[in-house]
């Protein structure tokens, strides 16, 4: 170490405000910002809003499997501690890799050893497990094929299942998001389809069965499935039946076309938007499908029916959303509003509708653009060039609810994120979409700015539980 | 199986204890890590993340920059940060992939601080450490360069307190309670290493007359002061109102065993066991034999594993009671349906470098608030 | 299509000869792709035409990311041979090994075996295999078999040995079987015999035998193959037996 001699005199940081030298790089407005990245890389803050998922709770989703992570001590902290906070450290164990591992190249045997032991101590085996390697394990050249064909053989009543956590190869190929919701169905086992079995995939949390998509597929008499509707394995498994998969989370797209390339089956996948266009194509996509799946089963063409014309008649439920719209207005008026990126998967997309329908929305909390926004995006830019985009990992991120802007003005925020920069108790407390989907997301999120615009929320504690709606206990 | 856990949580680790200790001090701490050091470090094991601003960051490592052995981007970014926000020092410390890949930490240091003129601290944690040892590291750190070197003993006695992190004192107003109880005891407490201090505190170190160790986080920096200043120290924790000096059981920084049992009646068996930081369960032991009249025990199980852990439980003789953090309790129930014990009462004491903040409202402050076995 | 990984000491003469095997193979009409496993990423440097930099598949990732493509990295040389050179860090620095796993999963991912569709994969791996990484190569779905360059001195038969008991270590696992060793003469003392026991030592034989000769230092100056500049030489003629040994087993 460099000898330093006498150490300046400290400032303590504690909450106080003026940093807005420090957090003028971490913000810029939408006529400057770049598609997709608006902020460059560099060091990365974490802040405390905490609600979305992570590879713990997804994994928990398979009902009656076991989680078993092999790691760094470092690293199983956050996920032992997710497991625990979660009231699930039942369905949860560990291997701690040490140093000597490292060196001494025995990384496969740990696994295998570690898994044989933590099996044989559980009370009751269970029908799977998923099996969480690290970064690590790709840095010491493990084979996955060799470690998991062993542990089938050694236990070929359970089902294995290769999950990751590594985040060093976070932009080498799928994200971990995206792998985790391709592994949640690997379990699946390949068997005859059920020509009007459908099932919803790649979410976290329950589609809303108020969703056009789930009132188009209950219409036409079929047979839904969802990971978080199964209580055992399986029924779990019963999902391999399905003819038909849909997905409308973007990180589940990949997913969903593994899964159907490997047990047969179509995937749809529905992008999230609050677009009317969109929407409707997605309900006509959605329509398609289910045709071609009733037309397989001989079954006759409901989509074109009367009864489910009248659900998804979009210039119904289109004018029900302009009613929302107005009625929303009116109560919150200019209002100033902010939006992030854990409230949906595209924000920008509520952004423009509701800046088309005269809302002040003046901030995006956002670290990037995705893909499907470019459009959004584009929008903005030309007609809303002075709205506000804010990093939330930049650096500068960390001061910025310091700045305690809620106290001084009323911010009505959708999304967690959005509220704690601000340190605003007005928000809409969602993440991941909520699972709402088409014209009922539009109306739905309404009524939840509504009733956030007129009630405070605990905000402080709320955005704190981690994996929102997985039962945590803090 | 060594290194399995079927049933218990993991103490924190190395690089957080750096975090950790250094959090109040005006620095920016750098996690050289992909991602999710962070988040885990900040939700867990920092329970002043919400109120109190820190400069806390990760690298964002991605694996091309971890192959090819790039540390241009790491330092380039830390210097970036750096220029912008302005931080009274730099901390880097390492984690598992770099450690596995021989990133140079020190270089790093001294190219950021090339640069920027601000002083940078290296720390070599790989993440496979616990946090004793981190933050240990970084409590030596500040001894051996932030404490001014020429200076003179108070007039008055006067005292530093070691070892100080939310790890292992929370937020829940023990740490103060520790601070006050040595002020009772007639010392002007000069810096409390590291909660409700400021480097300019922490600077004027080398003019106590005494230091007091609390946890083992504070011993390395305690035997570096020893050294440069020639200040002594004793170590413990103060129990409903009395301090517990338990130095004893220590040579220097090195326990003399994980387990250490207070009284030696062997016929009686030892009846009560303490789970947890080594300097804290040895001073709950000690209070409960020579206050309680009861024969008690030690385990220090910060680096200690499930198996580890459960042979100390066992070869226990004639246990009745175990003190631990509530997530050991499962261990213990796992024991009792294995038949391995029988009839042990667990009385839960909250540890944040176990169970995170999860039973944070039910923090214990042993200095007036420690509860009785009988 | 065949799948062969070349091992052996550092400076054996690996890359010289896979090269010369690769320009043998590729003249007989076989679509021959030869890839080189070692940071220096000099094992194709006798194939390359006229702009001898080609950039290699880590190279391609730090700079570009993702957004590259196959044509980018796979590059044809002397008689056809397509090259590929997977690159690594700087020594002293980094992972090689990891490296070793990117550039391949890469390569796969790209394409290179259903684009091109090669008759011949070489792969030619760095001397010291010290980590997993560098048994990237024999695993399943990589090379069938594995050659081992080995003269007769101390050094190389040790390094030979150990190769060869990480390959029997891995029979339980699919990976590639020991093909056998490629005598590369030095002329040492007792040289035959010594390659010969350890040969027998693993139940596998020598399927080529490489003179020493200075026409192999000739071409190397001319920064060429063997079969290359001296077609019509002795040391050519052992090249083609080797290669046609080698396609042949």
């Amino acid at each position: 170490m460099t000898d330093i001699g006498i150490l300046r005199v400290n400032t303590m940081l504690i909450k106080a405000g003026n940093n807005s030298d420090r957090i003028k790089n971490a913000h810029v407005l939408m006529k400057d910002a770049a598609f997709p990245s608006p902020f460059g890389g560099g060091l990365e803050y974490s802040s405390p809003a905490r609600g979305t998922w992570n590879i713990v709770h997804t994994g928990m989703l398979v009902p009656e499997a076991h989680e078993i992570f092999i790691c760094a001590a470092s690293c199983l902290r956050g996920v032992v501690l997710t497991a625990a906070e979660m009231n699930a450290l039942d369905r949860f164990s560990t291997v701690e890799v040490k140093e000597n591992n490292l060196l001494d190249g025995d990384m496969e045997e740990l696994l295998i050893d570690g898994v044989t032991d933590i099996i044989q101590k559980l009370p009751v085996k269970p029908p799977a497990v998923l099996v969480y390697t690290s970064c690590v394990h790709h840095f010491t050249g493990c084979d996955w094929k060799v470690m998991f064909r062993t542990l089938s053989e050694k236990y070929p009543g359970i089902d294995f299942i290769d999950c990751y956590m590594n985040p060093t190869l976070r932009k080498s190929g799928l994200t971990p998001d995206q792998i985790m919701r391709k592994q949640l169905y690997a379990l699946l086992k390949e068997k005859e389809k059920n020509p009007v079995s459908v099932s919803i995939i790649g979410n976290d949390l329950p589609t809303n069965p108020d969703s056009d998509l789930i009132r188009v597929i209950k219409a036409n008499d079929l047979d839904l499935h969802e990971i978080t509707s199964c209580k055992r394995y399986d029924e779990y498994q019963e999902m391999a039946e399905s003819s038909l998969y849909i997905s409308y989370y973007p990180a589940a797209k990949a997913g969903g076309d593994a899964l159907v390339k490997r047990i047969g089956g179509k995937h749809i996948y529905l992008p999230y938007s609050w677009n009317y266009d969109e929407i409707r194509r997605s309900i006509e996509i959605l329509k398609q499908a289910i045709s071609e799946l009733r037309s397989n089963a001989s079954l006759s063409d409901k989509t074109g029916s009367e009864y489910s014309q009248d659900l998804t008649d979009d210039e119904k439920r289109i004018l029900e959303c302009e009613q929302a719209y107005r009625e929303t207005l009116e109560l919150v008026g200019d209002t100033p509003i902010a939006i992030d990126y854990t409230f949906c998967p595209r924000p920008a997309s509520v952004a423009a509708e509701l800046l088309k329908h005269g809302f002040n929305v003046k901030r995006l909390y956002l670290d990037s653009f995705t893909g499907e926004e470019r459009d959004d995006y584009e929008f903005l830019k030309k007609n809303y060039p002075e709205i506000d985009i804010y990093a939330t990992v930049n650096p500068g991120s960390r001061f910025m609810a310091a700045e305690n802007e809620g106290a001084r003005e009323k911010w009505l925020a959708i999304g967690q994120k959005a509220a704690y920069f601000l340190n605003t108790d007005y928000f809409i407390n969602v993440i991941e979409g909520g699972g709402m989907f088409g014209y009922e997301a539009v109306t739905d999120t309404l009524s939840l700015l509504r009733e956030a615009f007129l009630e405070k929320k605990d905000m402080r504690n709320l955005v704190q539980i981690k994996g929102m709606g997985c039962c945590g206990c803090c | 199986m060594r290194q399995t856990s079927g049933f218990i949580s993991t103490y924190s680790a190395d690089v957080f204890g750096v975090c950790s200790a250094l959090y109040e001090l005006g620095g920016m701490i750098v996690m050289h890590d992909a991602s999710g050091c962070n988040s885990t470090y900040t939700t867990h094991d920092e329970p002043r993340w919400y109120d109190m601003d820190s400069m806390v960051y990760i690298s964002g490592l991605t694996e091309i920059e971890a192959i090819m052995g790039d540390s241009t981007k790491f330092v380039g970014d830390v210097i970036r940060a750096a220029k912008e926000l302005s931080p009274e020092f730099i901390a880097i410390a390492g984690t598992p992939i770099p450690a596995m890949t021989g990133f140079d930490i020190d270089a790093a240091a001294y190219s950021i601080e090339a640069e920027t003129g601000i002083p940078v601290y290296g720390f070599n944690t790989t993440g496979m450490k616990s946090y004793i040892q981190g933050a240990g590291e970084a409590f030596a750190c500040l001894a051996e360069k932030a404490v001014l070197r020429d200076v003179l003993k108070t007039d008055n006695r006067s005292a530093n307190i070691l070892g100080l992190t939310p790890l292992d004192f929370s937020v829940n107003g023990y740490a103060e309670s520790v601070c006050g109880f040595i002020e009772a005891q007639g010392y002007q407490v000069l810096s409390s290493w590291a909660m409700g201090a400021s480097l300019k505190d922490i600077a004027r170190a080398g003019a106590a007359h005494e230091n007091f160790v609390v946890s083992e986080t504070g011993l390395k920096a305690a035997e570096k002061l020893k050294e440069i200043f020639g200040t002594p120290y004793r170590s413990g924790i103060p129990v409903n109102g009395e301090f517990m000096d338990v130095g004893g059981w220590y040579h220097g920084t090195m326990r003399k065993n994980r387990l250490v049992k207070i009284n030696t009646e062997e016929y009686k068996g030892t009846e009560v066991l303490v789970l947890g930081e080594g300097i804290s369960t040895l001073s709950l032991a000690k209070y409960i034999f020579e206050k309680k009249g009861l024969s008690s025990a030690s385990f220090a199980s910060t680096d200690a594993d499930e198996d580890e852990i459960a042979e100390a439980i066992l070869s226990v003789q004639g246990l009745k009671t175990v003190i631990a953090d509530p997530l050991f309790e499962r261990l213990l129930k796992a024991l009792k349906t294995d038949g391995q014990i029988h009839d042990i009462s667990f009385i839960p004491m909250p540890h944040e470098a176990f169970s995170g903040r999860i039973y944070r409202k039910n923090m214990v402050n042993p200095v007036d608030g420690f509860y009785t076995t009988k | 299509m065949i799948k062969l990984a070349i091992y052996g000491k550092g400076g054996i003469g690996k890359s010289t000869t896979v090269s010369n095997v690769a320009v043998e193979l590729s003249r007989m009409g076989y679509k021959v792709m030869q890839i080189g496993c070692d940071p220096k990423a000099d094992s194709t440097l006798s194939l390359r035409k006229d702009d001898k930099k080609i950039f290699t598949v880590l190279e391609l990732i730090r700079e570009k990311g993702n957004d590259f493509s196959l044509y980018d990295m796979v590059h044809e040389g002397e008689s056809g041979v397509l090259c590929v050179e997977a690159g690594g860090p700087a020594p002293g620095v980094g992972c090689a090994g990891r490296g070793i796993i990117a550039a391949l999963d890469k390569l796969k991912e790209k394409g290179a075996y259903d684009e091109y569709k090669p008759d011949v994969v070489l792969y030619d791996v760095l001397g010291d295999v010290v980590c997993g990484g560098f048994s990237m190569p024999m695993r399943a779905g990589y090379a069938d078999k594995v050659y081992i360059i080995t003269s007769g001195e101390n050094m190389a038969i040790h390094a030979a040995a150990n190769i060869a008991m990480a390959v029997e270590g891995f029979k339980s696992r699919g990976y590639a079987a020991l093909g056998g060793l490629i005598l590369n003469h030095r002329d040492v003392k007792n040289e035959n015999e010594k390659v010969k026991e350890l040969a027998e030592d693993f139940h596998t034989e020598i399927v080529g035998e490489l003179t020493r000769s200075s026409t192999v230092w000739d071409a190397e100056e001319l920064g060429k193959t063997v079969l290359s500049a001296f077609p019509e030489s002795e040391m050519a003629e052992e090249y083609r037996r080797l290669a046609r040994k080698l396609i042949e087993i």
